[in-house]
């Protein structure tokens, strides 16, 4: 899969942009890691990762970092660009952000997608267990399913606590189907509407 | 005590069984008090500066190990030590016993991991010696003949109430005993222990070359009365704490006090250095056990050698948070969460301990609290390497893989199944189906989005910008077109 990446990818530095901050850091550490491997083996190099070809982005970082998107005003970089700023659009909703952990400690995005919902004019809830973990992890999630159930049940547990919210959001699919999907299996309380944050961020263009 | 018969084959069922009881609770108070404690004690210092200087050191050190553990015996000898080496759990227990035969009838034990993977109190007690663990929480888990489950608090899946009613049972404490009562009973049913017992037995936190000092550090004072009273002290020390230098002690202890439990230092650090010579009290015949059990052949992985800068802190396992929901029981290892997954496989083989790297998302919240920057997710994954390598890795698993990896070669294939996966009734929803009857029965049927965020299969390579479509399929325009909605 590594392999028809690069095929795939080969002469085209476009930036690739990926709306999900796991795959965002296999595309960045772990395929170039992966060819490098592969490269080293065959050749006999000593390359810890492979060249890299195009500039890969996880979503909010791109829109933040790159595209200057949230700043008031839009920023001389967006409006060079012919994109409009990302201005309002929910005020009054009370948001909590679920850090995935590729995004946060392999990227080290944890700003970017928080500023972006400030720019939108959301409240953002303060809760305990923001940078935990949520217990997908790919393959873990159906290998120990208990282990993993117990620990969405933590993050949601400490939502649940932090107070009334009315979106969970979260760069990360993943994350989401996790949260999103042991959330309609607790038995009791209101659950908040989880969803990605691009589609959020969408919906609140929509409604400036 | 139970210990041998525990397995990290076990993992699965006893992770699942603990996940509803109360220890995931009291594991997590603790694990969140201990980490909350450390991020205090490390932003009051450099510690990224402390950090690199520490993992320098202990890189140094294992690369020299030889020679250092050499110059540690020299010393230790020159100040009347007696050093033995013990290339075995086995060797290491014999060695203890014959230290203590026929002279011993009642031994007092600071707190020692190493004493926990050797198995020595179960050789002590073969040889008819009442062996008393003097550190509170190993004195509770005695009492339930439970092995520890925790780095450094090794009680710390039992609350409050549990323990309560366990005093109460032993000694007849009140059901509501506060916990300064209950250390206070602890305290007075050891204090005779401690004057009485002719063995003491701790092990070491690290072992200075230069000095053949043995260090410990200690918050209850039970180290210190072990290491005073008893005739014979015998400090069990695995090869790979040493230190080269004199000087390296104060940063290591407390990078290591502030890590484990914030403080800034231990309530009490002692220093073992030979044998009482003018002194009304310490030993008179002091024991240096240099253990191996596997440690060499660790050092001689070129991957696996990170994990032997461990300064058993126990920091890793405070932010895990696969390990806060079932304690360290179902690891079935002396060493438990994240460290402990790495070591298991290293110290009893991928065979025997392949469940344990895989007890982890490889969040990364391990790797980034070690405080010797042991690169922990990175080894986790490496054992997984190996394991698939190995023909470890269930078939099925192996197998579903390779067919994922086939699917997504090709997207008109992939695009077939996922359209399946919404079509065919039952597949997203089943309770029984392998891998998505375990999602579903946890977390509900999987839901495909409307509409699916994948073009459609007759769109061109390059989609432009006019042709994109929003999540209500109404078109993307670019702000050079006007107007501010779609």
């Amino acid at each position: 899969m590594a392999a028809r990446w690069r095929r795939v990818l080969a002469g085209d530095d476009r930036p690739v942009v990926l709306p999900s901050g796991s795959c965002a850091a296999m595309a960045r550490h772990g395929i170039p890691r992966l060819l490098g491997a592969e490269e080293e083996e065959v050749a006999g190099r000593n390359e810890g990762e492979a060249e890299a070809a195009a500039p890969v982005y996880e979503l909010a970082e791109y829109l933040v970092e790159v595209l200057g998107v949230e700043v008031e005003g839009g920023g001389a970089s967006a409006s060079a660009a012919g994109r409009e700023p990302l201005v309002g659009g929910l005020e009054g909703v009370r948001v909590a952000y679920h850090h995935g952990c590729h995004a946060l400690r392999e990227l080290g995005v944890r700003e970017a997608p928080l500023r972006l919902l400030r720019a939108a004019g959301a409240t953002l809830v303060e809760w305990t267990a923001a940078e935990e973990c949520c217990g997908f992890g790919g393959l873990f999630a159906v290998k120990l399913p208990h282990v993993s159930a117990a620990m969405a049940d933590r993050k949601l547990d400490a939502l649940a606590a932090s107070g009334p919210v009315d979106v969970l959001t979260s760069a990360d699919g993943g994350c989401l189907m996790q949260l999103g999907g042991r959330a309609s299996r607790r038995p009791s309380g209101p659950t908040p509407r989880v969803v990605h944050l691009a589609t959020l961020l969408w919906e609140a263009r929509g409604k400036a | 005590m139970t210990a041998s018969r525990r397995s990290p084959r076990d993992y699965p069922a006893e992770s699942r069984a603990l996940v509803d009881s109360p220890v995931r609770d009291a594991v997590t108070a603790a694990t969140l008090s201990f980490d909350g404690h450390r991020r205090r004690a490390w932003r009051e210092v450099d510690v990224e500066a402390w950090r690199d200087w520490a993992e320098g050191v202990k890189r140094h050190a294992l690369t020299h190990l030889a020679d250092l553990l050499e110059e540690a015996e020299a010393r230790l000898v020159e100040r009347g030590a007696t050093v033995h080496w013990a290339e075995s759990a086995e060797d290491a227990r014999r060695i203890v016993r014959e230290i203590a035969r026929g002279r011993v009838e009642r031994a007092v034990k600071g707190k020692s991991m190493l004493s926990e993977e050797l198995g020595v109190n179960a050789a002590l007690e073969d040889e008819g010696i009442q062996v008393l663990e003097t550190d509170l929480g190993e004195f509770v888990i005695q009492l339930l003949d439970e092995p520890p489950s925790h780095i450094v608090g090794p009680a710390i899946h039992r609350d409050l109430e549990e323990i309560q009613g366990l005093f109460a049972e032993r000694f007849g404490t009140p059901p509501d005993a506060s916990p300064e009562a209950l250390a206070t009973c602890a305290r007075d049913h050891l204090r005779g222990a401690f004057l009485t017992a002719e063995l003491g037995v701790t092990g070491g936190n690290f072992l200075v070359a230069e000095t053949g000092s043995v260090v410990l550090v200690e918050n209850e004072g039970n180290i210190r009365l072990t290491t005073s009273r008893p005739g014979i002290h015998v400090a069990l020390v695995g090869i790979e704490k040493v230190l080269p230098r004199w000087s390296d002690v104060a940063g290591f202890v407390q990078l290591t006090t502030r890590t484990a439990t914030g403080q800034p230092v231990a309530n009490y650090v002692s220093l073992l250095q030979g044998p009482r010579r003018s002194e009304p009290d310490g030993p008179e015949e002091i024991h240096v056990v240099l253990v191996d059990n596997g440690r060499t052949g660790i050092l001689a992985d070129p991957v696996m050698w990170e994990a032997l800068r461990c300064v058993r802190c126990g920091a890793c396992l405070n932010v895990c948070p696969v390990y806060r929901q079932t304690g360290g029981h179902p690891y079935g290892f002396a060493y438990s969460g994240p460290i402990g997954a790495v070591l298991a496989p290293a110290f009893l083989g991928l065979d025997e301990a392949k469940e344990l790297p895989y007890a982890s998302t490889l969040c990364g919240a391990c790797g980034d609290v070690c405080p010797v920057r042991i690169p922990l997710p990175e080894l986790l994954l490496e054992w997984r390497r190996r394991a698939v390598a190995q023909g470890l890795a269930p078939a099925a698993e192996s197998a579903g893989i390779r067919s994922y990896a086939a699917l997504a070669k090709r997207p008109g294939w992939f695009a077939l199944a996922a359209r399946a996966l919404g079509i065919v009734p039952g597949l997203r929803s089943s309770r029984s189906l392998p891998v998505v009857g375990s999602w579903v029965r946890e977390r509900g049927p999987l839901e495909p989005s409307r509409p699916s965020f994948r073009p459609p299969e007759d769109a061109p390579d390059e989609v432009q910008a006019s042709d994109a479509r929003a999540p209500d399929g109404s078109r993307l325009r670019d702000a050079s077109e006007g107007g501010t909605s779609p």
